[in-house]
Formats: C-alpha cells, structure tokens, sequence
C-alpha cells in the first residue's frame, strides 16, 4: 500500500496488455506505452509480466509506501530517489514502511515504470486495470493519480528477501535517444501520396520529423514539410482536402495523416480516423513512441512482414527470467 | 536482405516491395462505388484491412456487415478481434498464430460466401434521441474556437448555407425527419457515425481544420455526410448543430439501457433525433443524472434491404429534385 504525496505529471495504472477486445466500440487496449520497460520491470519484482503497475510520465510522483514491499524502477531516466538518495534503476529495491519515493530531473525517456511486488489492486474494469484518462475507466477511479490517493498492492508472489539485488542483464536495458529510428509498415492508404515523397519519408527514412510538444497516450504529432499529394485523377477519393477519406477502422501505431500534420497514434489513440494512414509501426516498435518526447527526430523505415515478425520474436524473447539475474 | 539491398531498389520496386500485394486500385477514375473484388490492405504487422468500396452506400456498409458475421463464424485462429467500418472491415490478428497471406487466402474464401446483400433482413432498433439545436453550449465551444484558434461563424448558419437550406427551422426538419443508420462505431467509447436513410433528407458539412480541441459531450455533430452525439468531452472537426441531454457512453452502466454495454449504440440501429426546448433539456438532464431517465428503444424492428431499395426507388425522381438544390452537389467528395 502507498500513498500518493504529489501526483507528478500523469501517473497512472496500467497493465499488459491492457483492454483488449473492444476496438470496435471505441475503446483503445491502454496499458504502458512502453511494454518493454514495464513487462521486464514486473519479472523483476517476482510478478507476472502484465501484473498493474505505475506508468509514471517526465515529471514523477511522490510515493509514501505504507508497507514494506520490494520496487523496482525502469523505463525512462526520470532521476528516481528513496528518501532523497538516488536509486539504481533496472534493478530491485527493498523498501521500508514509511519510506518516500521521488523523481527529480528527466534525463532520458519520457516514460518511467514503478512496478511493485504483488502488483497493484485495483478493481478491473473490461478485463483490465489499465487506466483511460479520456474515457473514465480502469486503474485507479479511472483517472491519473491525485495528491491523498491510497493506493492498495497485492500479495508479492516470493518471499521479499528473494526478491533482493535482481537486476536486468545489461545487454537487454534499451536506450532511450533524442534520435529515433521507428520501423513502419506502408499503408492502408500509401498509394494518397507521391512515389517519391512516399519513399523518401516512410520507406527510406530520409527525413528526420521533429515531435511537437503535442504528444501524449493519444498521439504524437509531428512537424515536418507538407506532404506531397497525387492529384485527384491519380488517388482515390478524397474529400474537401486530400487527406480526407471515407471512415475507416485503424490499427494501433498507425501515422495518420490529419491535414498536413502526421499524427502516430499510441495506446489510448483513436480506433476510427477520416484522414489517410501512409503507414503504422510494426507492434515490436509501439514501446520505442512511448519514450519520445518534444524535440526528438523520428525517421521512418518500411520493413516487410516477415521482418516485422522476427522483430516482434526478438522483442519477445528479451521479456524473459532469463534476462534477470540475481547479484 | 543484406545491408544496403534496400537503397539499390528503384523507386517501383521498393513500393513494390513493401505496399500490400492485394491493394491495386482500379484503372480509371475514381470513385467507383462498389468493387469487384474487394482490396486487402496492410494496416501494420497485426491489422488487416478489407475495402469493398470507394463510396459510402448502405448496400458497401451492409455488404461489410455481412462479411464480418461470416468472419466471426468461422471461427479462424489467430483473428482476435474484427470491426465494421463504413466501407470496410478491419482485422485484428495475431501473426505468430497466422500470416497476413495465410488470412487473404482465409477472408478471399469468405468474401465468395457473402451473401446476396439485397436479401438481407437485419434487426434494428429504433433509439430516439432527444436534441436541443442551436444550443448555448455548443454556440460557446464555437465562440471559444473563434477566439483561440481561428474565427468560425455559427456552426448552424454554416450548415444551413453550405446546403441552400432557408433557416434554423428547415435545418431542424432535415435533421429529425429521417431516420439515421448507424454504419460504424469507433473513434471514442460509444461513437457512432450515422447518415440519414432517406437522401432526400441529406445534408453536408465541411469538417473543421483545424480540429477543435474540445467538444462538450452530448454535442450533435454535422460532418461529410455524417451524423456524431459526442460521447465525451473531446477533440472533434464536426460542425456542431444541437446537443442532447442523454449519454450515448455510459461506464458505470447504471441505466438499462446499458446493461449489456456502455454503449449505447450498436452498428446497424437506427438513430430518430427529435427536437426539445431549452426546458425539456434540463428536465431529461435532471433525469439523466438521477437515472431514471428511460431511453426510448423500439429493439423488435427488421430492416429489410430489399424494401429499402425499393422504397429509394420509389423516390428516385424527388432525390434528383432535391439534390439540384445542394450547392454541393456534383462536387468531388467522400
């Protein structure tokens, strides 16, 4: 049990891998936009990888543990401390009754994961604790964490002291640069652009796009040129602006185009769009768009399927007990 | 691959290489309605998109209708989950349990077995609506957009211009006289796009761009062809005519109407907006919140596409009478 001193920015419940199944009315699948920190950080602490933990977003919370309980802290950079003294990340952490977990500066990353031993209790809504801000549901009241908050966590699986001085395997940390290289697959709607700008953006990755400050669970937005559009004989249809399609479902990750602004859709992102998608990231990639935050360049590069499935087999096997050990 | 392959592809053949084999478009010039055979298209490693068509028709939205019952039948592994969009069906999978080419082989199977879309009969409810028009919360939002972002005349004068309608009065006829036939839900939680079932009664707006960054809930939006009640307080690009009271998204599921889901709308139902005054609005709201607000749901009724065919038929002259006074008319839209 914890209780929450400061909220920080946005911090909320999310588990893996999130609320699946209702697409189709609207409701997006949540849980941690960056799987990978948040799967590994839950094996660290003895739980099952999609256990619910915090998602915690460039400016952290203060936590009071109210129990002795085993944390670890993964993810984004975001200078995490325990009483005032930093703490290693990646790695479990005892903690005591009554002591205060803190961030300071973030300095890589955009997105921290607290995940604890026994995971967190929150009363599942659709088959999941993750939590969507925008449509009220899941997590803790279906909002981000608030100052006075009481937050219950489970039975830790193993004994505490099992639990100690388990650590990642170095060579499976992922970085978190300011330059990102995030692989697509083209379409649905590719064939609304010109060959040439079409290469060049999302399949060669000749261009570096800049976030906007715009960027949250939703989206990312992008800034970058205009994009180059066939002319109306040579696209299918569109409407008063060419980026404008008849209402189409949408896969996860999808770079949907809404005007000039190419939007990358993230794990609350919209289900339904009336603007082209010139290409979606593959599923190995979703967790790399959870660490990107103003200012950091994208590129884009097309992978076929067969790549982007022994993408997903890799990622896959890095979320494993065999990437933790104990020191 | 080796490193470099890539860069010593021409431009054709690396489109070639990474766009969906199963996406050409037609030769000629769009848009074609209907298609022959329907487009298979990539939408990410784990989303399969299917097209039927280029042009939002009920007989296309039906005809996806029908392909997704098939789907879901079928029972193939490694499909998680599949939505009916206007002109399409998006299909969730998983690509360690099936390939993309797998799955075309699967759906082309399926998309033979579609059944002839003119026989079909479909249940349908009739949901009645209850909408204030020309509102003073959605006349804010579009004061507050003015202000911050760029200026917006009224929304309702926009609407009423863009399609030669007389007044607020004749835009309120055109609104609440159909019925509006919900082709697809998505976006938001409890979102669904409507179009009036009777083209006389058509009406279109441009979307906003760009979009607004929020909407009050309950908003009734006006956009290509298409209908929206706002299910929550969000971002949005439809002109904004009316609000109603009563939710469309409902987590808590408190109200019957939301016993099997919180939503309030399904694909195919059948949406009758009737207007209320600014009095009736704050009683149905008092009723809302207290929940005991009944919704009205006729949930016995058939949909006959064969009669509805005949019945556009039938008012095949009025239509084109009707449409030679929409200043939109002819235009190249979707």
């Amino acid at each position: 049990m914890f209780e929450v001193l400061q909220g920080g920015l946005e911090t909320t419940v999310q588990d893996y891998p999130g609320r699946l199944g209702y697409w189709n009315i609207g409701i997006p699948p949540s849980g941690p936009f960056d799987n990978l920190a948040f799967r590994l950080g839950n094996l660290l602490v003895g739980n099952s990888e999609g256990e619910a933990g915090l998602e915690i977003t460039i400016m952290g919370p203060r936590l009071k543990f109210l129990k002795e309980t085993v944390i670890a802290v993964t993810g984004a950079d975001l200078s995490p401390m325990l009483n005032n003294n930093p703490i290693p990340m990646w790695k479990t952490v005892r903690v005591k009754e009554g002591d205060i977990l803190s961030f300071g500066l973030c300095r890589s990353g955009c997105r921290a994961y607290l995940t604890i031993a026994g995971g967190i209790d929150v009363p599942p809504f659709f088959g999941s604790k993750s939590t969507y801000v925008q449509g009220g549901i899941g997590g803790f009241e279906g909002r981000k964490l608030m100052k006075g908050d009481i937050v219950k966590t489970g039975k830790p699986k193993l004994p505490l002291n099992k639990l100690e001085e388990r650590s990642v395997k170095p060579d499976v940390i992922p970085k978190y640069p300011t330059e990102w290289e995030l692989r697509v697959i083209l379409g649905p709607q590719d064939d609304y652009l010109e060959d040439d700008f079409l290469v060049d953006m999302y399949v060669l990755g000749k261009y570096a796009w800049e976030v906007s400050p715009l960027f949250d669970r939703v989206g990312v937005r992008l800034e970058g040129p205009p994009h180059k559009w066939k002319p109306p004989e040579k696209r299918p249809p569109s409407g008063a602006h060419p980026s404008n399609i008849n209402l189409v479902y949408c896969g996860m990750g999808i770079i949907n185009v809404t005007g000039e602004v190419p939007v990358v859709c993230g794990v609350d992102g919209i289900s339904l769009t009336g603007y082209t998608s010139v290409a979606t990231l593959i599923s190995a990639d979703m967790w790399k768009l959870g660490q990107v935050k103003a200012g950091d360049k994208i590129r884009f590069k097309a992978v076929t399927l067969s790549e982007a499935k022994n993408a997903r087999e890799e990622l896959e096997k890095k979320i494993t007990q065999d990437n933790i050990i104990t020191s | 691959m080796y490193p470099g392959e890539v860069e010593m592809l021409s431009q054709s053949e690396l489109i070639k290489r990474f766009r969906s084999p199963y996406a050409t478009y037609r030769k000629g010039k769009p848009p074609f309605g209907e298609y022959e055979e329907a487009r298979y298209l990539l939408s990410g490693d784990r989303y399969l998109l299917v097209e039927f068509g280029d042009r939002l028709n009920i007989i296309i939205n039906c005809k996806a209708i029908a392909f997704e019952q098939e789907i879901r039948k079928s029972n193939i592994p490694g499909i998680l989950e599949t939505c009916v969009g206007q002109l399409s069906v998006l299909i969730f999978y998983d690509n360690f349990l099936i390939s993309f080419e797998e799955l075309v082989a699967k759906l082309k199977e399926i998309e033979k077995r579609i059944p002839p879309v003119e026989k079909m009969v479909l249940p349908s409810r009739v949901i009645e609506i209850p909408v204030l028009f020309h509102d003073r919360w959605t006349r804010e939002c579009v004061e507050d957009y003015s202000r911050k972002i760029k200026p917006m005349e009224d929304n309702c004068e926009i609407v009423i211009k863009y399609n030669g309608l007389r007044d607020l009065k004749e835009l309120i006829e055109y609104t609440t006289t159909p019925q509006h036939w919900v082709a697809n839900m998505g976006w938001m939680p409890g979102n669904a796009n409507a179009f009036p079932l009777d083209p006389r009664y058509e009406i279109r707006a441009p979307k906003y761009n760009p979009s607004r960054t929020w909407t009050p809930p309950g908003a009734l939006g006006v956009g290509t062809a298409d209908k929206v009640v706002y299910p929550l307080r969000s971002a949005g690009g439809y002109q904004l005519i009316g609000r109603t009271p009563v939710k469309v998204y409902d987590p808590k599921q408190e109200n019957p109407a939301f016993k099997n889901s919180p939503v309030l709308f399904r694909v195919g139902d059948r949406i009758k907006f009737y207007p209320i005054t600014e009095e009736e609005y704050f009683e149905v709201e008092k009723e809302v919140e207290a929940g005991t607000y009944r919704y009205r749901i006729t949930s016995y009724d058939l949909f006959s596409v064969q009669k509805y065919l005949e019945f556009l038929e039938d008012i095949k002259e009025e239509v084109e009478k009707e449409m030679k006074k929409r200043p939109w008319a002819g235009k190249n839209h979707v």
